[in-house]
């Protein structure tokens, strides 16, 4: 359905624009062919995963394409991930090629992983289409884990497709999806597949934008009014930044109508705020895993959910797979959810996802995890994994990381408590090269400080 | 003047490391996007208000270039 639909789009609409990225374009069928193109030299070139080293080249999403042609998984890596993370990520899905469709910001070689740049690859041959099965895997996001390495989530053609069923379902999200989708997330989030399928499927735009962009808020502004931004796709910090802004509202950004938000909780006063600047927008607020493809629910947040302590994260009648509560915890079960791990057996019944919740009038509300993982800019960090970095840093004998948060409950800083006490700047340093920069903590303090408690959890939470 | 901006940055990014020679505050992850929601947010309780649209945000990246930055409002 995924590809049927995308093909249909093309062939109703050829030269109407499906990625954009500042000056770089790509039409429907620009996109078309140059996927049938590549996927033609991936379906001779091998079987295992590809990974994809880039940041918004338009070429990100042709590769995307590609390997969804010839049943090849498709392993994004942001620019912002360090090598030594690139290494384990390849180790552990066994990838054998990598690509380069943009300029590294550094040079890259992996072992046993033979390196190409968009240049290297031939052009002649032709794609035949491959056998297709629901199973067949779409891509492999890679997040953090509690055993000292990044946790491989294989998703499937399937699980995309019922998600993306879902997502259009929402006659709000649909409609300004036909029009300019606006991205935020980098590839290698999961958040990024809303926007991606939101746009592909209904024919729409797919306007990708950069770090840089995004830096300087007046040239995201400025993509967003000059393409006619309809569907804003981001995290709620990201969100929360843009409204520190004034000119982020109705009147300076007229196409935009709808916003969808996943990754992290939304406050109240931050959804609050978005309407009262964008009296008429459509504020959608989504939970999900990466486990299960995105966001399992969600709902359209209405005035009245604002006179609430905080806000429900879906409507249960109309979910994307089945919910559940377990002694708290939120159960997963149905098409959207993935099969298991990276080099792990299988998942058995429903997925435990280790967020707790409760359900009011049919209502889901999150209410924290049960273990050591958070939710930090948007970025799932599992604070057992960076001890265990931390731990095979020379010299270092013992270490804790917590996350320091503010009076909402909302993390402000990673702090780790290490023994012995050893000059911050330079594990910061170290650090940089084995974990993404926001698993970087801000702060490196001797052990003694470490703020007593007789629950160690309570402390690492 | 100074002193008030140098303690709410200390307060935004949760760290006295933020005021220590040479540091550059985007660079090391300092001042990353919650600290900056959070140092705007401060400086407009004090009556400072920062547009991000309307200055550039590697004025961010010293304690000097922020001090510089609110001088320059004022």
């Amino acid at each position: 359905m995924f590809l049927e639909r995308f093909y249909e789009n093309m062939r109703q609409n050829p030269q109407k624009i499906a990625v954009q990225q500042g000056e770089h374009t790509l039409s429907y069928q620009q996109l078309w062919q140059e996927a049938c193109s590549l996927a033609a030299f991936l379906q001779e070139e091998g079987r295992s995963p590809v990974l994809v080293y880039g940041h918004k080249h338009p070429r990100m999403i042709i590769s995307l394409l590609a390997c969804l042609l010839c049943g090849r998984p498709w392993v994004p890596c942001d620019h912002s991930l360090p090598i030594g993370r690139m290494a384990e990520i390849a180790r552990l899905c066994k990838a054998e090629l990598l690509l380069l469709p943009e300029e590294a910001p550094q040079p890259l070689s992996l072992q046993k992983v033979k390196t190409m740049t968009w240049e290297d690859i031939p052009n002649s041959l032709t794609w035949t289409p491959p056998a297709y099965h629901k199973v067949t895997v779409a891509y492999i996001m890679f997040t953090s884990g509690t055993t000292g390495q990044p946790k491989g989530i294989p998703i499937s053609i399937g699980n995309v497709e019922n998600f993306a069923a879902w997502l259009l379902s929402h006659q709000e999200l649909a409609a300004p999806a036909q029009r300019v989708v606006v991205n935020q997330a980098n590839l290698s989030f999961d958040l990024s597949v809303a926007d991606w399928c939101a746009a592909l499927l209904s024919g729409g735009t797919l306007l990708l934008t950069t770090k840089e962009e995004q830096f300087q808020l007046g040239r995201f502004f400025q993509q967003v009014r000059q393409h006619q931004g309809a569907l804003l796709v981001c995290t709620p910090t990201f969100l929360r930044l843009c409204l520190c802004d004034r000119s982020f509202c109705a009147q300076s950004l007229p196409s935009l109508q709808a916003v969808f938000l996943c990754g992290e909780p939304l406050s109240v006063p931050t959804a609050a705020q978005m309407k009262q600047r964008f009296p008429s927008l459509s504020l959608f607020n989504a939970y999900g895993p990466t486990e299960a493809t995105c966001a399992v629910c969600g709902l359209l947040i209405q005035p009245q959910h604002l006179s609430q302590q905080q806000l429900p994260v879906g409507d249960l009648s109309h979910a994307a797979v089945t919910i559940t509560l377990k002694d708290g915890e939120i159960y997963l079960d149905g098409d959207s959810v993935f099969k298991g791990y990276v080099g792990q057996p299988p998942l058995q019944g429903p997925y435990p996802s280790g967020d707790l919740g409760f359900i009011e009038n049919g209502l889901l509300y999150c209410s924290g995890r049960r273990d050591s993982q958070i939710k930090y800019l948007g970025y799932r960090i599992d604070l057992e994994e960076i001890r265990q970095v931390l731990e095979k840093l020379p010299g270092i004998q013992q270490a804790v990381v917590t996350a320091q948060r503010d009076a909402n409950g909302t993390v402000r800083r990673l702090a780790a408590y290490i023994t012995p006490s050893l000059d911050g700047e330079v594990l910061r340093l170290q650090l940089r090269e084995k974990l993404p920069s926001y698993m970087v903590p801000s702060l490196f303090l001797p052990m003694e400080q470490l703020p007593l408690s007789s629950n160690t959890k309570a402390i690492t939470r | 003047m100074e002193q008030l901006i140098k303690d709410i940055l200390v307060d935004a990014c949760g760290s006295e490391q933020v005021l220590e020679d040479g540091v550059d505050l985007l660079d090391s992850g300092l001042l990353d996007s919650l600290a900056f929601i959070n140092l705007l947010m401060a400086l407009e309780d004090e009556g400072i208000d920062i547009q991000p649209t309307q200055v550039d945000r590697n004025c961010f990246r010293t304690v000097e270039g922020i001090i510089d930055l609110v001088k320059k409002l004022q």
